[in-house]
């Protein structure tokens, strides 16, 4: 690269224009730091020389190349008139740090360090000069940067390494470049120190800005972590908060109501286990038995309100777990289908309570059957409306329809009614123990109809090969036998 | 009738308005009685709607148990909206609550008050009652 240099030297210095001899002088002396420069580039001098008077570099040489080196500002600045020399040389002072030879020892952390200040920091950044750099080190006490400012002193002593090994040609042209040194040492004129100023705000000001990013990226960062727990927390419950645009003030509000509840749900199935495997009265257990009734009064007084809110989300069951969707029935849970498993559970009954409990059933099927006829007759008419006739006009249909939906409201009521007073009778046929019993059976059951939606939802997506879904099944039942409190049986 | 009213209207303003509080309350008991009249006809009387899908449901319900209901479909009287009013008034609810529905000439209902019935157990005993249901 050092020949290459000098070659480029010699091209240069053949042209006649007598602006290209300080050029070509200027590329003979950056071979002292060869490695730096990637491009044939104007290098202010006055940099390098201004860092070395910060530094005090102990080279001292002859003065006569002081009149070399204090053409050479005036020499640059006509070749680029419109920049000033500071945003003209920076740029390849940049580049010449991220040149592969500086940045490989490194990995690239100094000049990526120095890179991702802000770009109007990299121009303004005038020690970015690798000795220059240095220089700002010890000029400025309180740095931020003290990654950098390791780096930068083991970059220096890099380039140390490498000036040494330069060729004599380098070494002298160093010379020179020292020489220059002392006598701006002596002198410290204003213009120096001016940029020297300069240096400092420019120093400051990017330091001042690495330090809002990195708090930034800090604050953001946290952010992302508490997102992700809630996230899992979620997705733990086996709930979908849809999407905003989506999801109803009506239907938010639900969602988290209902949320509460499953969470309240849970309380309460641990105290009704705790009551039965307990030697509790029977008085204490209907005390428990009717806060369990109340906590469902609750849910169905929730639903009365979201069903006037938001009907379409009560019915499209996307607040329930998706394991629990399909066994949806306007909007809840089928009674008939809860008292026949329920009926399988609680063997024991007595005579007269198994007579009542199927005349319930029979009961609540008949009037399901009913509500299931007129659902489906709305549906029908509900089609029938949106389809239109060539009669109706738009507006009026849209009226017609809207009164539809109304109706749909009542037939979600009716079947909250239903399981409502499905639930009571129940408690009103079996004993407190029962009774008990009883609820901890739905608890369960619905636990782990959640569990299995939270499985299913964290299944791996990618085995979709048949072959595949046999193991799969098998590593779900191992993960499976850790969570056995939810499927104790009684 | 009609000239008197006038009359007083243009001498007594208030005793126009009385009159008026008058005639409207015999026309409420005129349908009450109308009411009255028409659900001691049969023994399951349902007021109900041509078009109301709730109505619908609670004409399967009692056929599914095997009842035979009489039906009156108010937007098919000439009378409907005034005996619909009525209704509201007995039931003493300010929202349209069809269908209603009456066994053995006493009120029942809407649809949640029979359907909690149903499921009750109480239904079928009324129905029985009633004459409705036989076993």
């Amino acid at each position: 690269m050092a020949s290459q240099r000098i070659g480029e030297i010699g091209s240069s210095e053949s042209e006649p224009s007598s602006q290209h001899v300080p050029y070509g002088v200027l590329h003979g002396i950056t071979t002292s730091t060869s490695s730096l420069m990637n491009q044939g580039s104007s290098f202010d001098f006055g940099e390098l020389e201004e860092a070395i008077v910060l530094q005090g570099i102990k080279i001292r040489n002859d003065e006569g190349k002081a009149s070399l080196f204090t053409s050479k500002p005036a020499a640059t600045l006509e070749m680029f008139p419109s920049w000033p020399i500071r945003f003209q040389q920076t740029p390849r002072l940049v580049a010449s740090l991220t040149s592969p030879s500086l940045t490989n020892p490194y990995g690239g952390s100094k000049s990526g360090g120095e890179s991702t200040d802000s770009g109007s920091t990299e121009l303004q950044f005038d020690t970015d000069s690798p000795i220059s750099v240095k220089a700002s080190s010890s000029d400025h006490q309180n740095r931020a940067f003290d990654q950098i400012q390791q780096q930068e002193t083991a970059t220096n002593d890099v380039l140390r390494t490498e000036t040494s090994q330069n060729q004599s040609t380098a070494k002298s042209y160093q010379e020179k470049k020292k020489g220059a040194s002392s006598t701006s040492e002596k002198t410290l004129d204003p213009k120096t120190l001016r940029r020297l100023a300069q240096n400092r705000e420019a120093a400051k000001k990017s330091r001042l800005r690495k330090k809002a990013y990195v708090q930034q990226l800090e604050t953001s960062r946290l952010r992302l972590a508490n997102l992700e727990q809630d996230l899992q927390r979620a997705r733990s419950q086996g709930l979908f908060m849809g999407c905003g645009g989506n999801t109803s003030p009506g239907a938010a509000i639900f969602d988290m109501e209902y949320a509460r509840w499953v969470e309240e749900d849970e309380r309460q199935l641990v105290e009704v286990r705790n009551g039965l495997q307990g030697a509790l009265t029977d008085n204490e257990l209907r005390v428990i038995v009717e806060g369990y009734l109340c906590h469902y009064d609750e849910l169905f007084q929730l639903k009365g309100v979201a069903v006037h809110s938001d009907v379409f989300h009560l019915i499209n069951g996307i607040w329930t777990s998706p394991a629990e969707r399909p066994f949806l029935w306007i909007g809840g849970f089928r009674p008939s289908d809860l008292i026949t498993m329920l009926m399988q559970q609680l063997e024991p009954l007595a005579e007269q309570q198994m007579v009542g409990i199927c005349e319930l059933r029979h009961s609540s099927h008949q009037a399901e059957d009913a509500l299931t006829q007129g659902h489906e007759q709305l549906q029908h008419s509900i089609v029938h409306t949106i389809a239109g006739g060539p009669v109706v006009d738009g507006v009026q249909q849209m009226v017609a329809a809207m009164a539809k939906i109304s109706s749909l409201e009542g037939f979600v009521r009716q079947g909250d009614n239903l399981r409502q007073q499905s639930l009571h009778q129940l408690c009103r046929i079996l004993t407190v123990r029962q009774a008990a019993r009883c609820f901890l059976i739905i608890g369960e059951y619905y636990g782990r109809l959640r569990a299995l939606s939270s499985l299913w939802t964290s299944r791996p997506r990618e085995t979709l090969i048949t072959d595949d879904n046999s193991c799969q099944a098998t590593t779900e039942l191992q993960m499976l036998q850790p969570s056995h409190s939810h499927f104790s049986s009684f | 009738m009609n000239q008197e009213s006038v009359m007083h209207y243009q001498v007594d303003p208030w005793n126009y308005y009385m009159m008026r509080v008058r005639r409207r309350r015999m026309e409420e008991e005129d349908e009450m009685e109308r009411v009255m009249r028409i659900v001691s006809e049969s023994a399951v009387v349902i007021f109900s709607s041509s078009s109301c899908c709730m109505c619908h449901a609670m004409k399967s319900l009692f056929c599914g148990m095997g009842v035979n209901t009489m039906v009156h479909e108010l937007d098919q009287d000439s009378k409907g909206k005034q005996m619909e009013k009525t209704l509201m008034r007995l039931l003493a609810t300010n929202s349209t609550t069809l269908p209603v529905v009456f066994i053995g000439g006493k009120l029942v209902g809407s649809m949640d008050t029979l359907l909690a019935f149903h499921v009750n157990g109480s239904l079928v005993p009324l129905l029985k009652q009633a004459g409705a249901l036989w076993l």
